[in-house]
């Protein structure tokens, strides 16, 4: 009898298994993170949106304009690491730059360059800029604006799209 | 000097893929170093895709690739002009975290590739970019090191922009028994034509333009008037131009709500009007 409440029929208090959803797979999260995704069919589509051609690269004309991307030269851009994920690339239909006077003069030293290499006798020429200003205000975008440039006159396109990388300890070094 | 196997092997292979149209047709002329083999009709691409997929031949496989691109283009061989855009370059203008054998701090300036890069946006030479082209360097603004060195070189050349010359007293000097960085410094006494390109805010025509995009895109929801505009503008820190994407693609696009989060009264016509 007094074994009574010992045996296997008395009462157990079950172990509440919660269902815990597997974590993403490794790697996932930071694929999700580093995604650039360059269009939104929500968006609109803006109807006689001009696209950045090297006709009117150099057109003050076009400042205070935005200018959309040449449909070819998003694959290019994508493979430099031009696009980075901070700049609303996946509010709009497709991706598009706002022409300001730096872009402008950007473009007229392009035409400059290519002008250059065309009069053979006088050598090519070489434009070097650094370009600075506070956070925000659009310095890789003027990169990137650059690089399409490049792109669409025919150029070899060599970029770092992270200088800090070349510096950090991460990475192997050899004397 | 050291190499970085690694980063220049992901250098090439971002060249390689991006540029793949024109480096197929590039074919080669020099010779090529014992260790680098490729068959006949080699091209350039097929050289920079050696490096990136093998990362101890890409120190050697850039040397090479970058000798090819500067060789004077002819009726025979034609060579495009390049462009070398670099983002975030403050990071190269001082003290990395790596260490030397004998524990000491290796300058960003004692990477090979970094010192490559740098002379080609400060020093012109003869043989390199022969077919001209354009190096162009952003500077970070939310992920920048604390350099003196560099604000004085930034400096310089803004004053040099300004037709200061550098016997006048307002040419801008390191602090006297400050330590500067020399080989940033020095940096400027090796061009005269790198130029400084400071971006501002936007200017009230190019805020309109902007906002006129966001509004046609469907994400901002005010008619564009002038005091719209210039709401933006104030804003935005005067028209910078990312924080005035944060706030035009904001779902609501509406300026009343905007000007509360930041503390400021509506403007008056919506006051009358809630």
């Amino acid at each position: 009898m007094q074994n009574k409440f010992r045996e296997a029929r008395s009462a157990k208090i079950k172990k509440k298994t919660k269902d815990r959803p597997r974590p993403p797979p490794i790697g996932e999260r930071k694929a999700q993170r580093k995604r650039i995704v360059l269009s939104n069919t929500n968006a609109l589509e803006i109807a006689g949106l001009e696209d950045l051609n090297p006709t009117n690269m150099a057109d003050t004309e076009k400042i205070g304009q935005v200018l959309g991307i040449q449909g070819d030269l998003l694959d290019n851009l994508r493979d430099a690491k031009a696009f980075k994920t901070t700049q609303n690339w996946n509010m709009f239909r497709r991706p598009a730059t706002l022409v300001r006077e730096e872009t402008v003069s950007l473009g007229q030293h392009v035409r400059d360059v290519i002008d250059s290499q065309q009069n053979q006798g006088l050598g090519a020429k070489v434009a070097r800029q650094v370009v600075s200003g506070e956070r925000a205000s659009g310095k890789s975008i003027h990169l990137l604006q650059a690089m399409s440039m490049a792109y669409m006159n025919g150029w070899i396109v060599i970029n770092v799209p992270e200088g800090q990388w070349l510096q950090l300890i991460h990475v192997s070094v050899m004397c | 000097m050291y190499i970085q196997p690694h980063l220049t092997s992901e250098l090439l292979s971002r060249m390689a893929y991006s540029n793949q149209a024109v480096l197929k047709k590039l074919k080669l002329v020099g010779k090529l170093p014992a260790d680098l083999k490729l068959g006949n009709n080699a091209t350039l691409h097929s050289l920079a895709m050696l490096g990136a997929e093998n990362h101890t031949l890409a120190w050697p496989v850039w040397q090479t690739l970058w000798k090819e691109l500067n060789t004077r283009a002819d009726s025979k061989n034609a060579r495009p002009s390049v462009l070398i855009a670099i983002d975030s370059v403050n990071h190269w203008m001082g003290p990395t975290k790596y260490r030397s054998a004998e524990y000491n701090t290796i300058h960003a300036q004692q990477f090979n590739m970094i010192k490559h890069l740098t002379r080609l946006l400060f020093a012109q030479s003869e043989d390199e970019l022969a077919n001209g082209g354009m190096v162009i360097a952003a500077t970070s603004g939310s992920n920048s090191p604390s350099l003196p060195s560099l604000d004085i070189l930034l400096r310089q050349l803004a004053a040099r922009a300004a037709g200061t010359a550098m016997t006048d007293p307002n040419f801008p000097m390191p602090q006297p028994y400050s330590k500067p960085d020399q080989r940033v410094l020095s940096l400027f006494k090796d061009t005269d034509e790198t130029t400084l390109t400071t971006l501002k805010g936007l200017s009230r025509l190019e805020t309109r333009g902007l906002l006129d995009y966001f509004a046609k895109g469907g994400i901002f929801k005010e008619s564009i008037t002038d005091t719209v505009v210039g709401q933006m503008r104030g804003l935005s820190g005067g028209g910078i131009v990312g924080e005035m994407a944060k706030f035009g693609t904001r779902t609501s696009g509406n300026v009343a709500v905007h000007l509360s989060s930041a503390g400021l009264p509506a403007p008056s016509s919506e006051r009358i009007t809630a």
